[in-house]
This record gives C-alpha cells, structure tokens and sequence, in this order.
C-alpha cells in the first residue's frame, strides 16, 4: 500500500523534469507517490520528504533507492517522450515558505526557457552506455610487431650482457606501454568515428581502471540517440566484437544523464 | 584516501610500505638510468649501472619472498597510485 502524500513535509525530492502530462501515477522511493508540480506546459517529478539527504552505509539500502528513482523515470517515460532527468538524492528545502510546492514552481519559472529548449532536444531521444575493452595481448602483439623502434629494440637485446639487457629490455617496456597506449586511442578515435555517424551526440567518459591483465579499457561513452536508432548502433557494435578484438559491453535505453545541462 | 593497513599486521604493512618506497626509489634510479644510456654513456658504464640496478631488483624480490611481503606492497602501491591519480585528476580538472 503506497504512503499518502504529505504535503507538509517541507522538502521536495526531484526525479526529473518532463512536458505536462495527465494521469501519471507511480511511487517512488520508499514507496512514496510521486506527483508533478506543474509550471505552465512543463512539470516537476517529485515526491514529498523531510528536507535531508537519502543517505545510508548498506549498501543494498542505497541500490534499492536508486533503483526506485530510475523505475519513476522508467515510468514517465511511458507518458512522454522527453524527460530531463535528474541525479539522485536532489531535494530542494522549502521550509522557508508555506507551500513548498511553490519553491519548485519558482525554481521551474527562472528556467523556464533553459527547460523547454533542453525537453526539446532530448525529445525521442535516450541514452546508451557503451564499453569497449581490447585484449593486452593482441595490443602487445600488435606494437611488437608494428612498431620499428620496438622491433629494433627486440633484434638488438638477444646479442646484450646482463646488465646491458636488463636496461634495454625495462626501457622496451616503456615503449610498450606508451606505443600501446597510443595503438588504444587510434583504435578508439577509428570507433568513435564509426558511433558518431549514427547518434546525435557523444561523450567520452573516464576510462575503467584497469578490468583485468588480459583486458583493457579503451572507450567510455554515453551516446545520446533517437530511440529507434538502438539496432543499428547494437548491429554495429555486434560487428566489432565478433572481429574477435573487441568486448562491448552496451547498456540502456538511460534517460539521458549525461547529456543534461546544469540547470542550477 | 586513507591507505588502509590491518592492525594485527602492523609489522607486515609497516615493513611492506617500506619496502614498496623502497621499489619506487629503484624504480626512479632505472628511469634515471635509461635516460644517462641514451644520453650517450659507454657501454661499460651501462653495462655497471645496468648490473648494480638488476641487483637491487633482485634483493628486493628476494626480501619480499623471504618475508611474504608480495601482496601486501602490492596493495600499498595501489594505494599510492590511488591517491597520485586523485591528485592529478584534481590538478587536470579542478572544477570536477
């Protein structure tokens, strides 16, 4: 049984930020209900709390609340087709006024313009992770076997002594290293490339630290593309894992998080 | 971030931070050493510089093992390279 709205909790938790819409009803975290707080032909998401942040050391309890906020965005998805989301945990303290609810309808006037033309955007659009990892192995393979200055090292170390070699062969690493590094941002440029051909836009996020010893992290993006586009950016990626170079990891359809301006 | 060390194990973490200081400094002297090589130094030179690292690299393995000090350097110098990461990250970008 959801709780009650209670409208004099002074704080006002957001989840998002969608074109006016009738008849949306979901609950939210902790089974609060959700309601819109309506500006003009735009509306805020909220659900009605103290003005404190969510904040929990289990682990599991802080999953389940985020879990709850991305299956309130998953529902207004259902009647829109635009939605600025919102991070979690973003509340806004109204208990310096009467109605808290106003806070947000002033929040929401001051951006009004900023708003609109953000829903415009992002309309019919969402969001993809998509993770790119390469095999050291082929990498190493591949500059030991391409890079002349690398080759030319390798040739010179079989005739060295000891010490000699033991210099050589650390400052052989380091090219390696560098020449590989170097081999991960072509290839990654190459598929950034390919990706940006059928999405409308991109970001490169931080790459993973290091997955594995066989396996290295070579792109992070978030791609922000109309939703019909899904297969054709699944069917192209299918294409670089079954080259045998390639672990694609491709998540969504995510509201689009990454491509929200700061509305602050 | 706070480099975590057990402490029932204070011995082993106090000896395996050293110990990977210790790896880091060997470290620093065989870049230094690559650099004197190409700079131009004799072959016998480098071939003396070369041995006397090796060997530093081989006592410290050998310290390690004998004192069961591998996994415990390993995460101290994950650790230092944790925090070096954040502090470059926050010299790159300030404003995240």
């Amino acid at each position: 049984m959801p709780n009650e709205i209670d409208s004099k909790l002074s704080g006002r938790y957001i989840y998002g930020i969608i074109p006016s819409v009738t008849g949306f009803q979901t609950t939210g975290i902790d089974g609060n209900p959700v309601y819109l707080i309506f500006y003009r032909d735009i509306a805020a998401l909220v659900h009605s709390c103290h003005p404190k942040a969510y904040q929990s050391s289990n682990r599991e309890q802080v999953e389940n609340w985020l879990r709850q906020h991305q299956n309130v965005l998953d529902e207004a998805l259902k009647h829109t087709n635009s939605l600025i989301p919102m991070s979690f945990d973003g509340i806004i303290d109204g208990s310096s006024i009467s109605d808290p609810d106003d806070i947000l309808k002033q929040w929401l006037q001051e951006r009004y313009i900023l708003i609109k033309d953000l829903l415009e955007q992002l309309s019919g659009c969402v969001e993809y992770g998509i993770k790119i990892y390469c095999s050291n192995e082929m990498l190493t393979a591949k500059v030991t076997k391409e890079n002349p200055e690398i080759v030319g090292l390798n040739d010179r170390l079989m005739s060295m002594s000891k010490g000699t070699a033991f210099l050589f062969q650390s400052e052989l690493s380091q090219k390696i290293r560098k020449a590989v590094a170097a081999e991960c941002q072509i290839l990654g440029n190459e598929i950034i490339a390919k990706i940006r051909q059928v999405v409308i836009d991109l970001k490169e996020n931080k790459l993973d630290k290091e997955v594995s010893c066989s396996q290295r992290a070579i792109l992070n993006l978030a791609v922000l593309a109309n939703q019909d586009k899904a297969e054709i950016i699944g069917d192209l990626l299918e294409n670089l894992q079954t080259s045998g170079h390639y672990n694609v990891v491709f998540t969504g359809p995510w509201p689009a998080y990454n491509f929200v301006k700061d509305l602050n | 971030m706070p480099i975590k060390i057990e402490e029932d194990k204070l011995k082993e973490g106090l000896l395996g931070l050293v110990v990977a200081l210790v790896e880091i400094i060997a470290e620093v002297l065989k870049l230094q050493a690559i650099r004197r090589m190409n700079d131009g130094l004799s072959p016998e030179s480098i071939e003396r510089l070369g041995q006397n690292i090796f060997e530093i690299f081989q006592t410290i393995e050998q310290i390690k093992k004998e004192q069961g000090l591998e996994e415990s350097v390993n995460i101290i110098r994950e650790n230092l390279d944790g925090v070096i990461d954040e502090f470059l990250d926050t010299l790159v970008n300030p404003e995240e």
